[in-house]
């Protein structure tokens, strides 16, 4: 563990989970989930080719986007029904791609070995991802209520949607080093539901998830280090236990 | 004036004709009802108008010419549409004045007010939207609608989701909004008793246009095809 690990992780946690507020209010919780799977075969060429894992994903995910997209608008398939022929399609790739010793980190990520390169990677996709957010924060806010008001508002549907997808792939190439392929979903699902249990207005909704990302994060990797265990599951365990407290504190309040 | 013309209008779901070659004009200040069965169109129709699907054939708003499946945002502003309901998580926490802060970015919080006490619902401002009932939002979607200031209004089925008393209401509301901002609407409802008095122009739509004019030119045998059953038109009158 050493102080890039940590600036990472928290960034990721912070950053993800702001996003995640938009993915799961535009019902792509699951896809999401599905989506991160797309990366496995990037990391796994990545790692053939000795170029950084985060590279790989991230090629491999806009690839992906570009893909669902285009064969979308060819045979007007539903994206959950894309999304789920590439996830298994790129998770049987990256396993027969994936050299052996490799598939743990590739699976559950390895938020402690974060050297000087996945650093500077790491902060260069933040930085862009926070941009995206900041630029478009309006649109996929008015996305979250009606497509159709937005369209009529002079809203470009189409391009906030694909603007949304290549910030999930962002989101996906920036957690997969924190907690890995299998789990980078939850990063983006379980702090965003958990704030929405508990807040009462949408600017409360996007702190408290970011909140939520940001300590799961630092407090699974604390646990990770302390009890020589995974940081990657570990950062999931927190945040269902903050999901938990949540649904206590609604429960109790009200 | 003439604010909208609708010429050669087609539109086609997939391999499915919905709309075809239907044609007529809108008046500065006409409200017009487009009556029709289930599946007669109505609301391709709107979502035409609108701008919301690709279509062929020709429509003017407000002088400027879209043709077909020219989707130029800029040149349909003027246009308000007021869907049926909004596409959203119940459990979404967005309050009333933070839609309209964020996605209309209207920073200042008595204009905001403004737009919902005129279209009363001022009360309702700290509302989340799920926590709405189908009235309530059908006046938050005006007001939404009305903030952007559009000369053309668009409602499909007003009075879907609301209770008869509700319905009333928004009746006298929508009779409110024409009169004071020099609106032009255009309204699909089912609910004939209620909006003939307040429509002065009828267009009976199923896939093409069976008639269109005055309500009381409009002939019950018309109707009667329309609907495919008896249907007896009456007007109501309110003091």
């Amino acid at each position: 563990m050493n102080l890039y690990s940590i600036i990472i992780g928290i960034l990721a946690g912070g950053l993800i989970s702001f996003l995640g507020v938009f993915v799961i209010n535009r019902r792509l919780a699951l896809a999401a989930d599905a989506f991160s799977h797309i990366a496995l075969p990037g990391v796994a060429v990545a790692i053939l080719l000795n170029i950084n894992p985060t590279v790989g994903a991230l090629f491999a995910l806009l690839f992906g986007t570009f893909i669902i997209q285009g064969i979308q608008s060819k045979t007007k398939l539903f994206t959950e029904v894309l999304i789920g022929l590439t996830f298994s399609l790129s998770l049987a790739i990256g396993l027969l791609l994936l050299p052996e010793g490799e598939l743990e980190s590739a699976l559950l990520g390895d938020i402690a070995s974060v050297g000087f390169n996945d650093f500077i990677l790491g902060i260069a996709i933040s930085v862009i991802l926070f941009g995206i957010l900041i630029q478009y924060f309006k649109k996929f806010t008015f996305l979250t209520f009606s497509e159709t008001l937005a369209q009529v508002s002079g809203v470009n549907v189409n391009r906030v949607n694909f603007v949304l997808l290549v910030g999930l792939a962002l989101s996906v190439a920036l957690g997969i080093k924190v907690v890995g392929t299998l789990l980078v979903g939850s990063l983006l699902i379980i702090p965003a539901a958990a704030s929405q249990i508990i807040s009462k207005n949408f600017k409360s909704l996007l702190f408290f998830s970011s909140i939520f990302g940001l300590f799961s994060v630092a407090i699974g990797m604390y646990f990770g280090f302390l009890f020589n265990l995974h940081p990657g599951p570990m950062i999931i365990l927190v945040e269902g236990t903050i999901f938990g407290i949540a649904f206590l504190i609604k429960q109790i309040k009200g | 004036m003439n604010v909208l013309s609708v010429k050669n209008l087609s539109v086609k779901l997939g391999d499915n004709s919905v709309l075809e070659n239907v044609n007529f004009d809108i008046d500065e200040g006409d409200i017009a009802l487009v009556l029709g069965p289930n599946g007669a169109g109505k609301t391709t129709l709107l979502r035409a108008i609108a701008g919301l699907i690709p279509y062929t054939g020709e429509i003017v708003v407000n002088n400027v010419v879209r043709n077909e499946k020219e989707t130029c945002l800029e040149q349909i502003r003027r246009i308000g549409f007021v869907p049926q309901k909004l596409d959203f998580q119940y459990s979404l926490p967005i309050r009333v004045k933070e839609i309209f802060k964020i996605a209309l970015n209207i920073k200042d919080e008595n204009k905001i007010k403004e737009y919902l006490e005129f279209s009363k619902a001022g009360h309702l401002e700290n509302k989340k939207l799920g926590e709405l009932s189908g009235g309530e939002l059908q006046r938050i979607l005006i007001a939404f609608v009305m903030a952007q200031e559009p000369n053309i209004l668009l409602f499909d089925e007003p009075f879907s989701g609301i209770d008869i008393g509700g319905e009333e209401t928004i009746y006298q509301h929508l009779k409110y909004i024409v009169a004071k901002k020099h609106l032009t609407m255009i309204m699909v409802s089912h609910d004939m008793s209620v909006v003939f008095n307040l429509a002065n122009k009828v267009i009976c739509l199923n896939k093409t246009i069976k008639c269109i004019g005055e309500p009381k030119n409009i002939k019950e045998n018309v109707l009667e095809e329309l609907y495919g059953s008896e249907v007896a038109l009456f007007q109501h009158l309110h003091n």
